[in-house]
């Protein structure tokens, strides 16, 4: 559905997107993670077809989306700083997106009225950060987009609506074959929500895959051995902790395969734990010899 | 499936208007007061005066419009052009706002087009309610007066267009809100000032360099040179043709417009949204912008701390190089170094070695140029024109101008010249107190002009002889003398004789004394015809500034069909003055039949009294 091919994108002497690769299927819940300045945003932003890049292709249902009109009408973009004219109340801001957006549904803002409780006459200057992206957000769904875009989505937002814009957004995935990209820091709600993840590092991916795969593939073992043995040299360990006797593995390469190998070194006892998303981040990048004390999560 | 909004978007447009309202509402008040209240007084005066008088309301009804279509109205349209450019491209210098301007299901076009639309037809229709109701204002007092009227309307919408082009390419070229401003100024000043600049710096760089009265690139400033043609007058009461070169202008610089707005469309459909809060947007522009901002300081920065720290003191030779060379230099360097970190918003840019290469190559073209100039490689400061070249010269010192084209006074105006340069290359500039200001203008045989303008002490006799010589040539006597030219009619009005004699004030000391006396027509005629044109067929009369001159002033005024005029009927009244010396025969006699006996001009070097009637 959404593709970036090898897309190369240059601020000056920085190069935001350096032949940047990412594969969003249909109906898809995909998230892009990195850390600060990894071109998260950027690549959103090309997604969206507000940056012209410099070279290789974005597609949107295999048609370029820059100056694409008919593409960019299927396309929702909530920004992490929504944008409202200085003295529009989101009911203008409504009036003006449904002029551009054939699909947009006056009842679809209606019905979803219940969900944002607040005064759609209120100047949105005047909201809070949170509150402007719900607007955002029920903009956004009004649209009835076949993409959405989200950068940095819930940022601001309390927990009870989160989670309501959350459902929503999946209900929108689930019924109608939504394709979603969500550009996050907050690697915690991206595991709840996403189905497939892209990390990317200085404008590259570096991983992307099914999130339950990235899961299976990244492991935690904890193993304790009564005197100090080697590792199996086929193991791939991307970090080794210890205290006492007891070491922490983070292996790479299957839980099946990790502890087979590790069975054979005759361990007192050994344990294998389940991973967060923000775990396999820091580990994943912490093999592309990114520094993990400077991840900012 | 094509887009619906291809080229228009009506929802941009109305959204673009129904914000920015109230600046066209001001922009239509201002104009509707500044017409309205005027013109209701001028017909109720008119119609209630003597039919004399209202004729003259209704020039003071046309010079209304007259000055609407030109200073008011190109002020107007200076300051409303930016302004709603500045707004309705405002989206281009948030990044947030760009974003979601370029977020939109519309081609760039089609967002150019109804941002752009939303600008000017605004002020259109502005400009059309005002041109209908002083039209129904006069429709009802009865006093169409349609003309000025549709003149006013064209005008004005033609420089709202001239202006927003302006402004709309101004805004393509920068990202940011408060440099857009300053874009706009320099787009619209930048030949004048350049050039007045350049003009300073030649003058300081060349010995005898003079800079046009007018600035020759006006046309390319239009502000300017629109404020400028209304003070030459542009009649609206004359027909069309002979205000047309107004007309044209604006005609051309609205042109220049509709280009402006067109290039201005294409770069917007290039523009990268990314550059919102850049100084400046256009990549390739980097470059010319390092460059710009460079030089135009060494020239306009560099020139007027010259000015301000060495302008006073007079220095010459290598002094004055090294003194031009530290101020541009310096000048250039900091606006590099300006211009770097405003692109690159990063001063860390100064520490790259690229930078420093091309500041080092901005302060050696600097070099190359003030030192190239000050010792006159290109020959202009020694150049003298050849006898043959010369078509006609005009020299001016003191009161004195004369022009010539005799072989004879054209050498001895070259002699002038050239003593004055070898003067310059033995001695350098002189900063002897009472210069006086020496002016030398060649017309060339190839219709060029070259115009040079020395100080020249009136104690320096190495140099004054040779430019009285010239003054006192015998065609330049001859041009002194005569009254009018021949086929224009010229009649002598009158005649005022200033002069100066010895008197014994009350300490019994001797001091000159100055007496006015005035002559009739008859009595002037009188003294032209029969006594001065005596003494000039003996050249006894008309020479300047003569030890033998006596101290008396001859001023003879007539009237004459002029020939600027091009109606040949308007008069143009115009005077001689002359003073006799000690060969003016005839003319001391009639003077003396008046009782006018004047001293020799040494004389009057005593101490002396104001003039008497």
């Amino acid at each position: 559905m959404l593709k970036l091919i090898d897309v190369n994108k240059s601020f000056g002497e920085v190069k935001a997107l350096n032949g940047m690769s990412l594969h969003a299927k249909k109906g898809s819940v995909y998230g892009i993670i990195g850390p600060n300045g990894a071109g998260k945003s950027t690549a959103v932003r090309h997604m969206a077809g507000i940056y012209r890049q410099d070279s290789g292709q974005v597609l949107v249902g295999g048609e370029p989306v820059f100056e694409n009109t008919e593409i960019k009408s299927k396309i929702a973009y909530v920004p992490d700083d929504v944008f409202c004219f200085p003295m529009a109340t989101t009911q203008d801001m409504m009036q003006y997106y449904k002029s551009f957006y054939p699909n947009f549904r006056t009842e679809r803002f209606e019905k979803l009225r219940e969900l944002f409780d607040f005064d759609i006459k209120r100047p949105m200057r005047k909201l809070s950060r949170g509150m402007k992206k719900q607007a955002g957000f029920w903009l956004a769904f009004s649209m009835m987009p076949e993409v959405l875009i989200l950068d940095e989505p819930v940022d601001g937002m309390d927990p009870v609506v989160r989670r309501s814009v959350w459902r929503l957004a999946l209900q929108d995935v689930a019924e109608r074959g939504t394709t979603m990209i969500v550009a996050s820091h907050n690697l915690r709600e991206l595991e709840d929500v996403c189905d497939t993840v892209g990390i990317i590092e200085k404008g590259k991916m570096l991983h992307e895959c099914r999130l339950d795969e990235m899961q299976e593939n990244v492991v935690k073992i904890q193993l304790a051995y009564e005197s100090e043995r080697e590792l199996p040299p086929e193991l791939h360990v991307l970090n080794i902790s210890q205290s006492g006797k007891v070491k922490t593995l983070i292996v790479k390469g299957g839980t099946e395969r990790a502890t087979e190998l590790l069975k054979s070194t005759n361990p007192l006892f050994m344990d294998v734990l389940n991973m967060s998303l923000e775990e396999i981040f820091i580990y994943e990048l912490g093999g592309a010899g990114y520094e993990v004390k400077d991840i900012i999560l | 499936m094509k887009s619906k909004t291809s080229f228009f978007n009506k929802a941009v447009f109305n959204k673009t208007v129904k914000r920015f309202w109230p600046v066209w509402a001001v922009y239509l008040f201002i104009w509707l007061l500044i017409t309205v209240p005027a013109l209701v007084g001028f017909i109720q005066n008119s119609q209630t005066a003597t039919p004399h008088y209202s004729f003259e309301y209704e020039t003071l009804i046309v010079n209304m419009f007259k000055t609407g279509a030109t200073l008011v109205g190109a002020v107007m349209a200076f300051v409303f052009a930016a302004l709603s450019a500045m707004l309705v491209y405002g989206s281009l210098y948030n990044s947030s706002s760009a974003d979601a301007l370029g977020s939109l299901p519309l081609k760039r076009s089609s967002i150019f087009i109804s941002l752009t639309a939303a600008a000017l037809v605004p002020l259109f229709i502005a400009n059309l309610i005002v041109f209908l109701t002083c039209l129904t204002i006069e429709a009802a007092y009865g006093f169409l007066m349609i003309e000025s009227l549709l003149i006013w309307l064209a005008a004005v919408t033609l420089m709202n267009i001239g202006f927003f082009g302006i402004a709309a390419i101004c805004a393509q070229f920068t990202g940011n809100i408060l440099i857009f401003p300053a874009f706009y100024l320099i787009a619209n000043f930048f030949a004048v000032v350049v050039e007045t600049f350049v003009n300073l710096f030649l003058t300081a760089v060349y010995y005898g360099f003079l800079a046009p009265d007018k600035p020759k690139t006006i046309a390319f400033s239009p502000i300017v040179n629109i404020l400028n043609l209304s003070f030459i007058g542009t009649n609206l009461a004359e027909p069309f043709a002979e205000r047309n070169k107004y007309i044209m202008y604006l005609l051309i610089f609205a042109a220049v417009g509709i280009v402006f707005i067109v290039v201005s469309a294409l770069l917007f459909r290039k523009r990268r949204l990314e550059s919102a809060g850049d100084t400046v947007a256009v990549k390739a522009l980097y470059p010319i912008f390092k460059y710009a901002l460079s030089f135009g300081s060494a020239l306009v920065i560099g020139m007027g701390v010259y000015s301000v720290a060495f302008g006073r003191f007079s220095i010459n030779g290598f002094a004055k190089i090294f003194a031009l060379c530290l101020c541009t230099c310096l000048s250039a360097c900091i606006a590099y170094c300006v211009a770097e970190i405003l692109l690159t918003k990063n001063r860390k840019s100064l520490r790259v070695k690229k930078t420093w290469r091309n500041i080092l190559s901005v302060c050696a073209v600097c070099l190359i140029i003030v030192v190239s100039l000050s010792l006159d490689v290109f020959g202009f400061q020694r150049r003298l024109p050849a006898k043959d070249e010369i078509e006609k010269v005009t020299v001016a010192y003191l009161q004195w101008n004369s022009t010539l084209t005799e072989e004879d006074s054209i050498e001895l105006a070259r002699v002038a010249h050239k003593e004055i340069l070898e003067e310059y290359a033995e001695k350098g500039q002189s900063s002897d107190p009472g210069m006086m200001s020496f002016r030398i203008i060649y017309s060339l045989k190839n219709g060029r002009t070259e115009i040079r303008k020395y100080m020249v002490s009136q104690d320096n006799k190495r140099l004054i002889i040779p430019i009285m010589d010239v003054l006192n040539s015998e065609e330049a006597t001859r041009e002194r003398i005569a009254i009018g030219k021949p086929g224009r009619g010229a009649v002598i009005l009158e005649a005022e004789i200033s002069y100066g004699v010895t008197e014994k004030n009350e300490n019994g000391e001797s001091v000159v004394v100055y007496y006015n006396k005035s002559f009739s027509a008859s009595e002037a005629k009188d003294l032209y015809e029969n006594y001065i044109k005596k003494d000039a067929e003996h050249e006894n009369i008309g020479k300047v500034q003569k030890a033998t001159n006596y101290n008396c002033t001859i001023s003879i005024l007539y009237r004459w069909y002029s020939p600027a005029d091009r109606t040949g009927k308007d008069f143009e009244v115009q005077r001689i003055e002359l003073s006799p010396d000690t060969g003016s025969e005839y003319t001391l006699k009639w003077l003396k039949e008046h009782g006018i006996v004047p001293i020799l001009t040494e004389q009057g070097n005593s101490t002396a009294i104001p003039a008497k009637g």
